[in-house]
């Protein structure tokens, strides 16, 4: 055979096969990609709930606080009336009070039904 | 007094680029006239017909300052070496590049060298030029494509890719024919494999490809390699359709397609990861453009470092266009540009660029017949990148068959991974011959 034919062919078939290979190498990696978000779901379902386990909270003179697992603005708010009302409650200010964590307590149980 | 105004005025003449083309204008100046005029037409292509203006625009002025006679602008540095006998030696390169040349007639002649001779810088473009030279240039341009080009419609799609591979071809058709040519008409076509690669990457339809392919491998035809990649690029609403229509029937232009599904944040941000990473792995030589188009695509995505991507899509990838357009335009001299050389070129880069168009149209004609969901034919022809351009005739010739068919996103899909595929063509040329 002809050099340049060989060259040529050589080439050719080298080309053609490492872009076909890598690009389908490429396309079945990408392929996987959507799996991706499921497995995020599941890992989300996971730590959710874990963090629903209960947590005991701080300095707060043994006091349970719940909260609801509404939208974050909705907590911070909740959280800001909650502080304030146990710091009137303890007659000091609501710097002085550290919040650690909130968990919504089952309705049923309440501290009042507790009583 | 007027003797000496006289010869003040006579010697102004002499040294007027007017005089030079007229005296010389059956040697060489004709030869820049054509050119003159070639660059006239490209500009007047690129401001009235809006062909490619950001590129064409530059190369055409970049041809402009090239051809006008003795501008200089595109040569090197010289030394003027005063001899003994009073007349002066010039030597085409720098005073340290004159003394090594002279270095073998002993120390006494380098030292006279480096100290009598007096060195005159090179031509504005000339510098420029470095860029290119250096291969900085194109992989820089590609960072602003990659912060540009959505991955989306191919990750909802990873077939795309194959079609992206299947466009390819012509770019290994036009390689052999470079070959042929430079076989059986050596007189007219100084081709090997190196000039046959170069050559071949205009099928790639790829810009920066090209370029960064021709400068590596075979930097004598830059020039007209640019103007050929660049003309046919402007030209694909043009060369495509035909190609097309002729081997799809109406039915099959008239598939519509499954909506694609939606992306999410995460695969976009792991995609140029990954790629950057399979493909370096498996083609080191793809690393300067590869890895370019996907950092530019990651600071896009991200979404952490917006700033650069807007830096890298807008001021720093105009710079660096207008540096690289006028720069590729000065490549093309006369002498450089008007040869049987650049006929084959523009003749090999249509073929690449015609085949790789029918080759995308026929693969995806194979895969509707294969696959379970049905693919319309026409979005193979977006393989061959020339992104968005070949995208958008898809989208044009899908919709002279029915109004309500929308194919644009499908062929984003083969398009950019047609980016891809030339860059890794690209690659595997630059792996077989750069060392060769």
């Amino acid at each position: 055979m002809a050099e340049w034919l060989e060259e040529g062919l050589v080439a050719t078939i080298n080309g053609v096969g490492t872009v076909f290979f890598v690009l389908i190498l490429i396309a079945m990696v990408i392929s996987l990609f959507k799996y991706i978000d499921k497995i995020n779901i599941s890992n989300l379902l996971k730590s959710a709930v874990k963090k629903t386990e209960p947590v005991e909270t701080s300095q707060t003179n043994d006091l349970m606080i719940s909260t609801s697992k509404t939208s974050q603005e909705d907590e911070a708010e909740l959280i800001a009336v909650i502080v304030a009302a146990i710091a009137a409650s303890l007659e000091t200010s609501s710097d002085q009070l550290q919040v650690r964590s909130f968990r919504r307590i089952n309705p049923t149980h309440t501290l009042w039904n507790r009583r | 007094m007027w003797e000496t105004l006289i010869e003040a005025l006579a010697n102004f003449i002499h040294s007027s680029g007017l005089y030079w083309l007229v005296d010389n204008f059956s040697d060489m100046g004709y030869k820049n006239l054509i050119m003159i005029i070639v660059s006239l037409t490209l500009m007047y292509l690129a401001i009235k017909k809006g062909y490619e203006p950001l590129l064409l625009l530059p190369i055409s002025f970049g041809m402009l300052l090239v051809n006008l006679p003795i501008t200089f602008i595109m040569d090197g540095a010289m030394t003027q070496i005063p001899l003994p006998d009073g007349t002066m030696f010039e030597f085409a390169g720098t005073k340290l590049e004159a003394a090594a040349t002279f270095a073998a007639d002993g120390p006494e002649t380098v030292a006279y060298i480096l100290s009598q001779a007096k060195e005159i810088p090179g031509g504005l473009l000339y510098y420029l030029y470095y860029g290119n030279k250096l291969g900085i240039f194109p992989p820089l341009i590609f960072m602003g494509v990659g912060v540009l080009t959505d991955f989306g419609p191919l990750l909802a799609n990873p077939k795309s890719f194959l079609l992206g591979a299947a466009a390819q071809f012509g770019i290994f058709l036009a390689f052999f024919g470079a070959l042929m040519l430079g076989e059986f008409f050596p007189e007219y076509f100084a081709f090997g494999p190196k000039e046959g690669a170069a050559i071949a990457i205009i099928g790639g339809a790829d810009g920066p490809t090209a370029i960064y392919t021709a400068i590596k491998l075979a930097p004598h035809l830059l020039g007209p390699i640019a103007v050929a990649a660049y003309s046919y690029m402007s030209l694909v609403p043009i060369i495509q359709p035909p190609i097309m229509r002729l081997l799809t029937t109406k039915e099959e232009r008239k598939i519509k397609m499954k909506q694609l599904r939606p992306v999410s944040h995460t695969e976009k941000i792991l995609f140029p990861i990954v790629v950057t990473i399979l493909v370096i792995m498996i083609l080191p030589t793809t690393a300067p453009l590869i890895g370019m188009l996907m950092f530019g695509n990651l600071i896009k995505v991200s979404g952490v470092t917006e700033k650069l991507a807007e830096v890298a899509s807008n001021a720093m990838m105009y710079m660096i266009t207008i540096f690289l357009g006028i720069t590729v335009g000065a490549t093309t001299s006369a002498e450089a540009f008007l040869n049987f050389e650049t006929l084959g070129i523009l003749i090999l880069g249509l073929v690449a660029f015609s085949f790789g168009t029918a080759s995308g149209v026929l693969l995806a004609k194979l895969m509707n017949k294969l696959s379970k969901t049905q693919i319309n034919p026409l979005i193979g022809a977006a393989g061959v990148s020339a992104v968005p351009m070949a995208a958008r005739v898809v989208q044009k010739v899908g919709q002279e068959e029915d109004k309500s068919n929308f194919l644009l996103m499908h062929a984003m899909g083969p398009n950019v991974a047609g980016v891809i595929g030339s860059a890794v063509a690209a690659g595997v040329f630059l792996s077989l011959f750069l060392t060769a």
